[in-house]
């Protein structure tokens, strides 16, 4: 009965309910659809637009001149005129910041608008102004990740041997509150605050390819010298990556690791600074720190901080200090004030878009669908339209190699195994039920978007990757697992030795519809193919937990969202944390020059805390982990690229390690028609490329050169 | 009577103590913490915490400590006034729960009011004119009232609102203008064009519980003897109604009052999160959630206090209602 081949009635329900919304979401989609690819088609989203990969490197764009008149808001230009602020000259560094968006006009100053999230726990409320406002990194990425350009800093040099990266701020930066800025600023965060406040530790992205925190060396106020202690050409990318302020206890927040803080203002909370503080000390630090909440903690993003309530809203409100200008010499930005509500409830918030209570809708950031489209499209006075998510696959599954039971790891570990379930899996119902035939049906890989996948051998490899286990087979699948011994013995298919065999789809309690949606589909299809695969949903909280230490089973709730650079965000393809497909041996890969290195070698790797094992010599995971160090520390573009190549082989080769459904389905994005300089799909060098988090969304379009065609009606 | 007081004062602390120790171990049963949820989301947006960051704030919250020696530490910090801190809002539990009490106390109290204010008139008229017409059409009412789900109804007044009101800013308690004015009179008048529907859903199904119970003990009351003597004395039927029936019908309602009490704080839960409103009910659904224990902790303490103490309150009311009751 579960090989039936014909339609269920189930199966024939969604498809019906899915089919009318569908033709909502490709009619919404207008000439910019290239994301509605068939499944057998090639990749026509990577192929899009122009990736400025020159022949050496990732493309650096230069910093543009400006030498005409600046001009700034006329509410600014009165306090000028009451001396209550220094002239717009005085305010702007030398050289100042020139927006190269192409897409850009000149704007008008003035009013104010409202962003809209969904997130009781008020994590969400900040995010989204700190991915938006972008202000605070050196670096930032251009052309969807396809190139790196200067920000805070006009420019960078290498040293030859890649050991040292000097980076050139801007003169006459300064905070919101219109003190000086200047590289102490970063050292302050650097020395007193990493390693000092609790959870602050020096990240990946300060590390060189050896994993030694960089030393930070100033130069003059002006000029920061980073120095590594092995040749770590990743660091522009690293230094480019995140918004670079997050306001988190965890430091990075979920928007990336910090990068500096006002030392003029915190040091005074800070007890090297201020003996006389309790031991209490840290815990208030941390409320100071928080410059979204906190309006005295000054800024350097386009806004800074104005009002806060708990769980319902932050507003921030024009920067008169901000160092960026566009090609027409305004200061930036146009508009005054900004304020993201956050809404207990999705539907509420989604009552409140429909009412056009939001002025711009980020439907990657707060959690809308494809399924919206039907309803939000109605919207008066909006447009609604799409950006590419770059995502490598959306919703997908991976079993934990490292599994505490013998026979299941070493069925998982089984690359016949891993690929008999790949091909059972129906990714063209998923694509129809949930994804309304967006995207486009993959294996699983690294986002379509990656540069490593656009130069030499790079198209072909991807191509090949995304294909190879991904057409449904149930044919093929069930001889595969007929193969290595695991055949039907009654209703499902037992081990080898004839033990029973149950496959529990495992997922947080709290995961979205369509991840739930798509599990119940895949225990569907599985059991079609003879294996006894259920659902099981797992407490949130002990996940974490239970997954590093081998003890859950399956990981059917997250994707793959990463990018642009594969090396820059490894974890899918290397397992080097204890989240991912192998979590112990990811562990063990962490702990690997540190004092914990070995430790409790005499217990059961299940038994360790924290639970690591050693990988296979001459497995995939050894192999994997070596080309990692190897490729981190290459200063040539290209061959640094060949080794990301290897890596992909033995995902090819040994795996698939993490199996996908669809890739860079399209993300839901609106916004008041009167709200310019918002980038279109088609405006956009690849699409968009919304998801990964590294290259900051939004914030990479420049939300501060946005602009109120009648500024007059949204004060 | 203080003999009474201080004796019912001191159970008071020994219970809270007693569910101090249970709810703080119930709340640590399951595996993991608050920090996993916080850490799965930043990895899902693509962030890592490195094993050094989790060490470093296990150590931080106090979560590397055995069971004990945690709860020594927070109640500790208790007495000293310190709820701690909550780990997934990253702020101090105190704060996080005084900068939302006041709306929180507004919206109950204002149902509270409303609901008494309706029910206890209905539950009186319907009894006196027990299986006549309006006694079918309010019982007809009093079991929509009752059966209706409060998210329901609050949509639908959030629709009805929007569409045939034409009141466009609904949802929260201010309009976005107001949100960050200081008090004048049109935010009070836009406050209350907002406060009115979780008020009126609130009021319309604790007023159709209320009114039924009402409805019931008149009933009860109404055949009592003394009611009848009264009846034959002569008294005006409305002073035998409201003086000396009304007034017995009300020992279980104020009774039901103390339990109540722990309610002002997070049983408008549903109402807060369809409409959006800055109350604690939803903050200690999120904390349950994601068991982020020190907030957790605190709500569970205030709501424990504030019950024994409303039952005191009711205890001490009652025997101001009913000279008969007798405090020892």
């Amino acid at each position: 009965m579960f090989e039936k081949k014909g339609i269920e009635r189930r199966d024939f329900l969604r498809l019906s309910a899915v089919m009318a919304a569908g033709t909502i979401v490709a009619a919404c989609g207008g000439n910019s659809g290239n994301s509605g690819s068939g499944g057998s088609s090639s990749a026509s989203v990577t192929q899009r637009g122009t990736y400025h990969i020159t022949k050496t490197d990732v493309e650096y764009i230069q910093d543009i001149a400006f030498k005409g008149t600046l001009k700034e808001s006329p509410q600014l230009a009165s306090m000028v005129k009451a001396g209550q602020l220094p002239p717009v000259k005085q305010r702007v560094p030398s050289p100042p910041y020139v927006e190269p968006m192409e897409w850009l006009v000149e704007g008008k100053y003035g009013g104010s608008w409202t962003w809209v999230c969904s997130d009781p726990t008020d994590q969400q409320t900040s995010n989204n102004l700190i991915n938006g406002m972008y202000g605070h990194s050196p670096l930032r990425w251009l052309h969807d990740g396809a190139a790196i350009g200067p920000f805070m800093a006009h420019s960078w040099t290498w040293n030859s041997a890649f050991t040292q990266l000097t980076l050139h701020f801007r003169q006459g930066l300064k905070w919101s509150d219109g003190h000086a800025w200047s590289v102490d600023d970063i050292i302050y965060w650097w020395e007193d605050e990493i390693n000092t406040l609790p959870g602050w530790v020096a990240s990946q992205e300060f590390r060189s390819s050896k994993g030694t925190p960089v030393t930070m060396a100033k130069v003059d106020d002006y000029t920061l010298r980073l120095e590594y202690d092995a040749p770590t050409p990743l660091a522009v990318d690293f230094v480019a990556m995140w918004a670079k302020r997050g306001t988190s206890s965890i430091n990075t927040g979920g928007v990336g690791p910090q990068m500096m803080d006002p030392k003029h203002y915190l040091s005074q909370f800070h007890i090297k600074y201020n003996p006389s503080l309790p031991s209490t000390w840290a815990t208030d630090y941390m409320q100071k720190v928080d410059w979204l909440r906190n309006p005295d903690n000054p800024t350097m993003a386009a806004w800074k901080a104005k009002d806060y309530k708990s769980g319902q809203y932050i507003t921030v409100e024009r920067n008169p200090y901000f160092w960026a200008i566009d090609k027409w010499g305004n200061q930036l930005p146009y508009i005054d004030e900004l304020t993201n509500e956050n809404y207990q409830d999705p539907n509420s918030m989604r009552l409140a878009i429909q009412q056009g209570k939001a002025d711009f809708v980020t439907g990657d950031q707060i959690g809308l669908t494809l399924s919206d489209v039907s309803t939000l499209s109605s919207t008066q006075g909006m447009d609604l339209w799409y950006w590419d998510s770059g995502s490598g696959t959306a919703s997908m599954y991976f079993f934990n190699r490292d599994y505490f039971d013998e026979n299941y790891r070493n069925l998982f570990r089984n690359k016949t195994f891993q690929q008999a379930m790949s091909l059972a899996y129906n990714r063209d119902q998923v694509r129809k039920t949930i994804y309304f035939e967006q995207g486009e049906i993959t294996t699983g890989t690294m986002s379509p978007k990656a540069v490593e996948y656009h130069v030499g051998q790079g198209p072909q490899i991807f191509e090949q990757w995304r294909t190879q286990y991904s057409k449904y087979d149930l044919t093929k699948a069930g001889q595969m697992l007929d193969s290595i011994g695991v055949k039907k013995n009654g209703q499902w298919r037992t081990f080898a030795d004839g033990s029973p065999l149950k496959i529990l789809i495992q997922y947080a309690s709290n995961a979205n519809p369509a991840d739930i949606n798509k599990c119940q589909l895949l225990a569907s299809d599985w059991q079609k193919v003879g294996i006894n695969a259920v659902d099981d949903p797992v407490q949130p909280t002990s996940r974490l937990t239970l997954w590093g230490q081998g003890q859950l089973m399956t990981y059917c709730d997250w994707e793959v969202g990463d990018g642009p650079n594969c090396l820059t965000y490894v974890n899918w393809l290397v397992p080097e944390d204890n989240q991912r497909w192998a979590p112990m041996e990811g562990e063990w890969f962490l702990l690997q020059g540190t004092p914990q290195e070995g430790q409790q070698a005499n217990l059961s790797p299940w038994s360790r805390n924290p639970a690591w094992l050693q990988p296979d010599a001459g497995g995939p995971v050894e192999k994997l982990q070596a080309l990692l160090k190897q490729a981190v520390s290459n200063t040539d573009f290209f061959k640094r690229n060949s080794m990301v190549w290897e890596i992909m082989k033995v995902h090819m080769e040994e795996g698939p390690f993490f199996v996908g459904t669809v890739a860079n389905y399209p993300q839901v994005e609106m916004a008041k028609t009167d709200l310019k300089n918002v980038p279109r799909q088609n405006q956009t060098w690849t699409g968009g490329f919304t998801n990964p988090w590294t290259i900051v969304p939004n914030g990479k379009y420049s939300p501060w050169t946005w602009f109120w065609e009648n500024p007059s009606q949204h004060s | 009577m203080l003999t009474y007081l201080a004796r019912r004062l001191g159970y008071m602390i020994i219970l809270l103590w007693v569910i101090s120790i249970v709810g703080f171990w119930l709340i640590n049963l399951p595996p993991g913490t608050a920090l996993d949820i916080k850490i799965q989301q930043i990895e899902a947006q693509g962030g890592t915490v490195s094993t050094q960051q989790i060490q470093a704030l296990e150590q931080a919250y106090g979560l590397n400590l055995p069971l004990p020696e945690r709860y020594l530490q927070w109640m500790g910090g208790v007495l000293h006034g310190n709820f701690g801190q909550s780990i997934v809002f990253g702020q101090p539990v105190a704060s996080l729960l005084w900068s939302r009490i006041a709306f929180t106390l507004i919206i109950a109290i204002t149902g509270l009011i409303m609901a008494w204010l309706v029910a206890v008139p209905i539950g009186v008229y319907s009894a006196t004119h027990r299986y006549t017409m309006p006694d079918y059409v309010i019982t007809a009412l009093q079991f929509i009232g009752v059966a209706v789900p409060e998210f329901l109804l609050a949509l639908i007044l959030l629709v009805f609102a929007a569409d045939v009101l034409g009141q466009h800013n609904i949802g929260g308690l201010f309009s976005a203008q107001y949100q960050n004015s200081p008090w004048s009179i049109g935010k009070i008048v836009d406050f209350l064009g907002h406060l009115w529907i979780p008020v009126v859903v609130i009021a319309i199904t604790s007023t159709a519980w209320q009114s039924r119970v009402m409805r019931a003990n008149m009933l009860d009351v109404l055949n009592y003897q003394y009611v009848q003597t009264a009846r034959a004395k002569g008294v005006r039927e409305s002073l035998v109604i409201w003086k000396h029936a009304v007034r017995n019908a009300l020992h279980p309602m104020v009774m039901a009052l103390g339990t109540q009490l722990p309610l002002l704080l997070s049983g408008e839960l549903v109402v807060s999160i369809v409409l959006n409103l800055p109350s604690d009910g939803p903050l200690y659904y999120e904390a349950l959630q994601n068991k982020d224990m020190y907030l957790a902790m605190a709500f569970l303490m205030v709501t424990a206090a504030l019950l024994v103490l409303g039952n005191l309150l009711a205890d001490l009311g009652l025997a101001w209602l009913d000279p008969r009751v007798r405090l020892e």
